[in-house]
């Protein structure tokens, strides 16, 4: 009798917070199709577990700690060599960089963003797995600091530190070499 | 005194580094929504065409529940047969797989109708429901790259007639020629390792 209000309650959860577990997957792995496979992965777990879930966390911090773990083990797991290959599909930085809206600003200015954009996805891509991870749910999502503690299972100093190294090394890639 | 030079950086004020933070920002918020839309849109081709996965659901809900959703949840049965867990956990995978694609189907006309809206910040709705090449041709390329993929994943499932037990009858004979061991992993994912 119990069952069917909280599979309801679990299809409301799906639609609502799809798209920005996809959103992280997708900053995180560049690949539309790798993303998406990732986010069903994820609901799928988050759906065997919603019984369990006590509402400790927000909802989307419980799915994305999801989502991290899989991802975690998508890039550990040496055996999948399928997954692996899709890596291949991933977006190039300056492709990924295409997606700013013009309205409102000189094509100076959009040149200029654009050119911004491509420099911090290539300081993403240059960072650890934790760093860019963090970055991503700072910046991107837009996350607390304690939030992303939750998220990824580290501490908040640990959060900070890493931070503040992904945050050096996007100064380092804007500023460039003369 | 090259070598010098060519390691002096610009200095990066902290004002350029959150205007260029704040791009990146949007451009991400962006890339996703389009390829949200751009899913709906072959979701929509999709339909127009008869057959596969528009007959599940409408647009992007139907699509992106049953494509992936239904590949994904039939991969874990195949890997929980192949390990041997019995009909029972096998019987709770078909029903995760049914969850979910029913979550899919549930999504209203006007949900839909939000999502493209929303998925849209730099094109009209009517460009996405019509893909027009002049106009939205970015949007068209990732709709036909997205369909693609689309008709790749689900090729088997269409050959297959749409049956699941002839579906998984060819992941058996993917499994009997070696695939178990690759897909092995994911039965730890299927596993109570959520909240670890």
């Amino acid at each position: 009798m119990s069952e069917a209000p909280e599979r309801a309650s679990f299809e409301d959860v799906a639609r609502e917070y799809r798209p920005q577990v996809f959103r992280f997957l997708l900053s995180s792995l560049r690949d539309p199709e790798l993303a998406e496979t990732l986010t069903q992965e994820c609901l799928l777990k988050a759906y065997r577990n919603w019984a369990g879930f006590r509402g400790d966390s927000q909802v989307l911090t419980w799915l994305l700690r999801i989502a991290i773990n899989l991802q975690k083990d998508q890039w550990r797991n040496r055996r999948l060599q399928f997954w692996r290959q899709t890596t291949a599909n991933a977006v190039d930085a300056g492709e990924a960089a295409n997606w700013l809206a013009s309205e409102g600003s000189t094509p100076e200015a959009q040149v200029m963003a654009k050119q911004q954009v491509k420099l911090v996805w290539k300081a993403v891509e240059k960072l650890s797995e934790r760093q860019r991870t963090v970055f991503l749910l700072r910046h991107v999502e837009e996350m607390e600091i304690a939030e992303i503690a939750e998220a990824t299972g580290l501490s908040d100093g640990t959060v900070k530190a890493h931070l503040s190294r992904a945050m050096g090394r996007v100064r380092e890639e804007l500023g460039g070499r003369r | 005194m090259n070598h010098e030079r060519s390691n002096e950086r610009i200095q990066v004020s902290d004002e350029q580094l959150e205007q260029a933070i704040a791009s990146f920002r949007q451009s991400v918020k962006n890339w996703s929504e389009q390829e949200h839309a751009a899913a709906r849109a072959a979701g929509l081709a999709s339909q127009s065409r008869g057959r596969g996965m528009g007959r599940f659901g409408s647009g992007f809900g139907g699509w992106f529940w049953v494509s992936a959703g239904t590949v994904v949840a039939s991969c874990a049965v195949a890997v929980v047969m192949a390990a041997g867990h019995g009909s029972g956990t096998m019987q709770q995978a078909r029903e995760v797989e049914r969850v979910l694609t029913r979550s899919g189907q549930a999504q209203s006309g006007q949900a839909l109708q939000m999502e493209a809206q929303q998925a849209q910040p730099m094109k009209p709705v009517s460009a996405m429901e019509q893909p027009n090449p002049q106009t939205d041709a970015r949007t068209a390329t990732l709709a036909e790259a997205l369909s693609e993929r689309t008709s790749r994943r689900v090729k088997a499932m269409q050959a297959a007639d749409d049956s699941d037990d002839a579906l998984l009858a060819a992941v058996d004979n993917d499994i009997s020629q070696g695939t178990a061991k690759a897909l092995a992993p994911m039965a730890d994912w299927m596993g109570d390792s959520a909240n670890r």
